[in-house]
């Protein structure tokens, strides 16, 4: 038997039961040590890769498909780009308010300002969100659709 | 997944449905695989933002293709190709653009991903932080590999298929398997060996 035979050997065992022909060929075959003590590692960090736990559909992940099928696919195309474009955006800046109000509300801060400060922020998310059912829409998003230079569709979201 | 003759029949049925041209259909088998194509996509990908928009491509791509199912396969086997085409022809695509092994990275890469995979486990974390540290090696090794040898080793390492399982969803023989399998094991080995022997100096380990 090669080397390889017995790595393959290797690759397949598992380390509690090593049959005596692959011990005695470890045993003074330094180079096959060194593979089984690497896939050794290997594999340990493969098992715990697979433990992850799964991403899961996010809610109307079916609706969606279905609906998406249902329309043509270049009018398909058009709202996936736009959704690509646009849905990581508004994804983003919905973070991006949420650690805003978080810290706005959580910091230690001295006297009253911290009221005001907080509820500010609130009333100007509100409004943002009230006025076309986008967060955040003061500064980024509303001026980029009615710039006509933006290669963003213009379309309003379909689905929200 | 289809598990009782029930389930089965009732498969069948929703397939020749979706095949007759009923969509609505089409959603009742989407709702039972989404499961599987989910964990196929995450552990090909490594990415996941990347999943969702991925699956559902690769379920218009099944629906589109539904009137060519003819059963000789099982729903589940015929969706795992269409789902592992798509991530193929994905992993080009994005691969294209980026180095292949560890030896063709610059010094700031391997010096990154050697304290990676090398990183100690704190103490009284030590589950969480070994776990990312080895979470971290797979992607290393994974997105180094050719999307080939990506692909076999995802199915065998982190689906946990057996080589029976992998040679019907590639259409290939099992000695063939085993062997593009070993192979691919040997180069991910190769590659992680050559990184470490061409980066920085290698620390003592147990
Ligand atoms: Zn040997």
């Amino acid at each position: 038997m090669r080397c390889d035979d017995f790595r393959m050997m290797v690759e397949e065992e598992r380390a509690d039961a090593v049959p005596e022909l692959l011990r005695a060929h470890l045993e003074k075959c330094a180079a096959c040590r060194s593979y089984a003590e690497d896939w050794g590692r290997v594999s340990e960090a493969f098992r715990a890769a697979a433990a992850d736990p799964l991403p899961e559909p996010t809610f109307g992940f079916t609706d969606r498909l279905l609906r998406r099928l249902a329309s043509p696919p270049g009018a398909e195309r058009a709202a996936r780009e736009f959704v690509e474009r646009v849905g990581r955006r508004v994804a983003f800046a919905t973070m991006l308010l949420a650690t805003l109000t978080l810290l706005a509300l959580g910091l230690p801060t001295s006297g009253p300002v911290r009221e005001p400060a907080s509820a500010d922020l609130m009333a100007q998310a509100d409004q943002a969100s009230n006025s076309n059912g986008i967060v955040f829409a003061d500064d980024t998003w509303v001026s980029q659709t009615g710039n006509p230079h933006r290669p963003i569709p213009q379309a309003g979201p379909s689905e929200k | 997944m289809a598990t009782t003759p029930n389930d089965l029949a009732q498969e069948v049925e929703w397939i020749q449905r979706v095949q007759a041209g009923d969509r609505e259909s089409f959603g009742r088998l989407v709702e039972r695989h989404q499961r599987r194509v989910f964990s196929l996509i995450f552990h090909l990908v490594r990415r996941r933002d990347e999943v969702e928009d991925l699956a559902q491509e690769a379920f218009v791509k099944a629906f589109l293709a539904i009137r060519s199912y003819n059963f000789q396969s099982s729903f589940g086997t015929w969706l795992a190709r269409i789902t592992l085409n798509h991530c193929y022809d994905y992993l080009r695509r994005e691969r294209a653009s980026r180095v292949r092994y560890f030896w063709q990275m610059g010094e700031e890469g391997r010096k990154q991903m050697e304290a990676r995979a090398e990183r100690p486990p704190k103490e009284g974390r030590e589950g969480a932080d070994e776990r990312l540290a080895r979470t971290d090696l797979v992607d290393q090794l994974l997105a180094r590999a050719p999307a080939d040898d990506r692909i076999i080793l995802t199915m065998k390492e982190l689906e946990d298929l057996s080589v029976e399982e992998i040679a019907e969803i590639l259409d290939l023989n099992v000695s063939t398997v085993k062997v593009r399998l070993h192979r691919a094991r040997k180069r991910m080995l190769e590659d992680w060996k050559k990184y470490r022997s061409k980066g920085p100096a290698p620390r003592s380990r147990k």
